[in-house]
């Protein structure tokens, strides 16, 4: 008996997934929601006060970098294996997530399926599975993951560096 | 009146119930490999690849006693129900922690649901008596449908988790 039936394919997107792991779990995004890698060792760690767990320069302004548990909640305690910042385009600009490994999948050798109801919960950002030969990810955009932690901290723009110089001290 | 064939499942922490006999499809040993979906609910954190595709794994014993079960399934059960919404069978896994037992029912053992297992009584069809134990009829349509209610007090596996089972990890 085929399982088919029970599981509907969600709409696929062109070109390339971007493929996060943390925590032991593959995250999946278009790649058009990433604007850059950086190595973690480029992240100003951020304060308790902050909420997040480090700053990032790019294009000549600070934005938040944020750690992200097993259950895509904000932790500020980085594990060291977290050595990739992945910059994914925010509605105000950008907002980091520590990864410890990026990779990518053909987008056409994927298939996008839907999410079954009784694992979803309400302000999950995963949208969707994603499967290939060998390989289960769940499927996310920058929108959802960062619009479902918006509410754990505000993802907006910081001041300029210079104002914020207490942030730069470990803690 | 002749009985019906049916499957008695041990869910652990002594959690027992029963499920048509052409409701269980497949059974899958372990180790399994599951895969874990973040920000899903404590009782059901997996889904497993049955038939190329992923099916939701239910930690029923987790739902009944509001809290995550820390233990290994000794067997996965990929069950089939009949979805009226959809008006189609759908496919939901089951942790257990024995093999299941094939059993005979009829509706003579039809019982009340007893009052030391009223958190059953959301997801039980019915009931039967078996061998002077009551076991409650599982409404898989029910489990599988996103609609349970969330018992204890942690919608997620992380908050869930006691302190000492977080990790002591550096900070950057």
């Amino acid at each position: 008996m085929s399982a088919s039936s029970a599981i509907r394919p969600v709409k696929s997107i062109q070109g390339r997934y971007v493929v996060l792991t943390f925590a032991g779990m593959p995250l999946v995004l278009p790649d058009t929601d990433v604007y850059t890698l950086e190595p973690s060792s480029d992240v100003q760690p951020g304060g308790e006060a902050d909420g997040v767990a480090g700053w990032i320069q790019a294009d000549g302004r600070r934005w938040p970098v944020v750690c992200l548990d097993q259950n895509l909640g904000m932790t500020t305690l980085v594990p060291a294996e977290r050595r990739v910042c992945v910059l994914l385009h925010h509605e105000a600009g950008y907002a980091g997530v520590l990864c410890e490994a990026v990779t990518t999948l053909e987008a056409e050798s994927c298939r996008s399926l839907s999410l079954p109801p009784v694992l979803s919960t309400p302000g999950s950002p995963v949208r969707g599975l994603v499967q290939q030969e060998g390989f289960l990810g769940c499927l996310t955009s920058s929108a959802a993951l960062l619009g479902s932690l918006s509410s754990q901290v505000g993802l907006s723009p910081p001041s300029p560096p210079e104002s914020r110089p207490g942030s730069e001290v470990h803690p | 009146m002749s009985g019906q064939g049916a499957w008695l499942l041990e869910f652990g922490s002594g959690q027992t119930g029963v499920i048509g006999e052409r409701q269980l499809l497949h059974l899958l040993p372990a180790p399994l490999s599951l895969h874990e979906v973040p920000a899903s609910p404590f009782f059901c954190r997996h889904v497993v690849i049955w038939e190329q595709e992923p099916v939701p794994v239910m930690a029923l014993s987790a739902w009944l006693e509001g809290r995550p079960s820390r233990d290994e399934p000794t067997v996965v059960a990929v069950a089939a129900f009949f979805d009226t919404r959809a008006g189609e069978n759908r496919y939901g896994a089951l942790r257990l922690s024995a093999i299941p037992r094939r059993i005979v029912v009829s509706d003579e053992q039809a019982c009340e649901l007893p009052p030391d297992m009223a958190e059953w009584r959301e997801i039980a069809l019915s009931c039967v008596g078996h061998q002077s134990r009551a076991l409650p009829i599982v409404n898989l349509a029910h489990v599988f449908s996103g609609g349970l209610s969330r018992r204890g007090t942690a919608s997620s596996f992380a908050e869930a988790l006691p302190m000492e089972a977080k990790a002591d990890i550096p900070s950057l």
